[in-house]
């Protein structure tokens, strides 16, 4: 066929009807990198804090911490105690989990503790809390687990923890 | 959740950037030009980042990226409307023999980028040119006319040309 002579534009390809197909890598890749973002979306990489609470007889425990945080991320852990025995308590101890803490770098606890990692509170009135406040540096990846005891005389408190930190 | 939107906000951005400057701007970049995308990346690594250097900050950004990518380009394939809107038109830039200057004017093409494209596919005349066309990735093709396909042996210096030119038609 001859094209146009005094047409203004040259001659437009024919139509199609375009369908997406894919390759098998596609089919397999293609799920994959789009899950990354939705997930993400989703929250599943970011950061996430779980409360937790225990009792014992004289104590209440309540714990704080990152379930999970980045890299080279600073998050915070607080633990607050409370005494509910009714009776003043002379030194409420918090210990926290040197295999735990050790895991972070550039650890900052509030009060500073007298002994590594061990927290001592004296003279805590009936129903008075008490704050711990640590900020945790995450400079290894993975899983770290630890324990957090509150202790008051023979009485103590304990409270397991994970953090998952990712790369 | 951040990084999605950052990394989605700066490829649309960056593309509406690119779709403003318009297609010259794909294929020849000036130094100036150049220094101006090199720039790009630097202005914005730090937003996206938002101080958070952690593997999986970079890997959720790059995933994001290419599936963009990918989302537009099968987009783009699936929808014509979509693909005029987000991919520039080619423009005619001779025709019949004629230069058509306002379209120049517009997309900035000299007529010597015109002659050079036209040097490399061995046309020499203006004349010789049916259609000369900016396509969309900002290159010049062109379309002997036809004329030139079928001058004879014995217009000498054209022959080889048209010989060109026509295979250039076969190749398309």
């Amino acid at each position: 066929m001859n094209p146009d002579p005094n047409a203004v534009e040259p001659p437009q390809p024919p139509a199609a009807t375009p369908r997406i197909a894919l390759t098998r890598k596609q089919c397999i890749g293609i799920p994959l990198l789009a899950s990354i973002p939705l997930l993400a979306l989703l929250g599943v990489f970011g950061e996430q804090r779980v409360a937790t609470r225990a009792t014992s007889r004289a104590l209440e425990m309540r714990v704080v911490y990152p379930s999970r945080f980045r890299y080279r991320q600073i998050e915070t852990l607080d633990i607050t105690v409370r005494n509910v025995s009714g009776r003043t308590l002379d030194t409420v101890t918090i210990s926290l989990d040197t295999a735990y803490v050790t895991r972070f770098s550039s650890v900052r606890i509030h009060p500073s503790p007298g002994t590594p990692y061990v927290i001592a509170e004296t003279n805590v009135k009936p129903l008075e809390s008490r704050l711990v406040h640590a900020e945790l540096w995450g400079e290894r990846y993975g899983s770290h687990r630890g324990e957090i005891v509150g202790a008051a005389s023979a009485d103590t408190v304990r409270q397991q923890i994970r953090t998952f930190v990712f790369p | 959740m951040q990084m999605v939107f950052s990394v989605v906000f700066v490829y649309v951005f960056v593309w509406a950037c690119f779709r403003i400057l318009g297609k010259r701007e794909l294929t020849q970049m000036s130094p100036f030009e150049l220094v101006t995308l090199l720039f790009v990346p630097q202005l914005f690594s730090r937003a996206l980042t938002r101080q958070d250097y952690s593997m999986t900050n970079a890997v959720i950004g790059a995933t994001t990226l290419f599936l963009m990518v990918f989302l537009t380009s099968a987009t783009a394939y699936r929808s014509r409307r979509f693909a005029r809107m987000i991919q520039a038109q080619p423009t005619v830039l001779v025709r019949r023999g004629q230069i058509v200057s306002a379209h120049l004017d517009r997309e900035r093409i000299s007529v010597d980028d015109i002659f050079s494209a036209m040097h490399k596919v061995g046309l020499q005349r203006i004349d010789q040119v049916e259609w000369g066309i900016l396509e969309s990735d900002g290159k010049i093709a062109l379309v002997p006319s036809r004329d030139m396909l079928e001058s004879s042996p014995g217009d000498g210096g054209d022959v080889a040309a048209a010989a060109h030119a026509a295979s250039l038609l076969g190749k398309a």
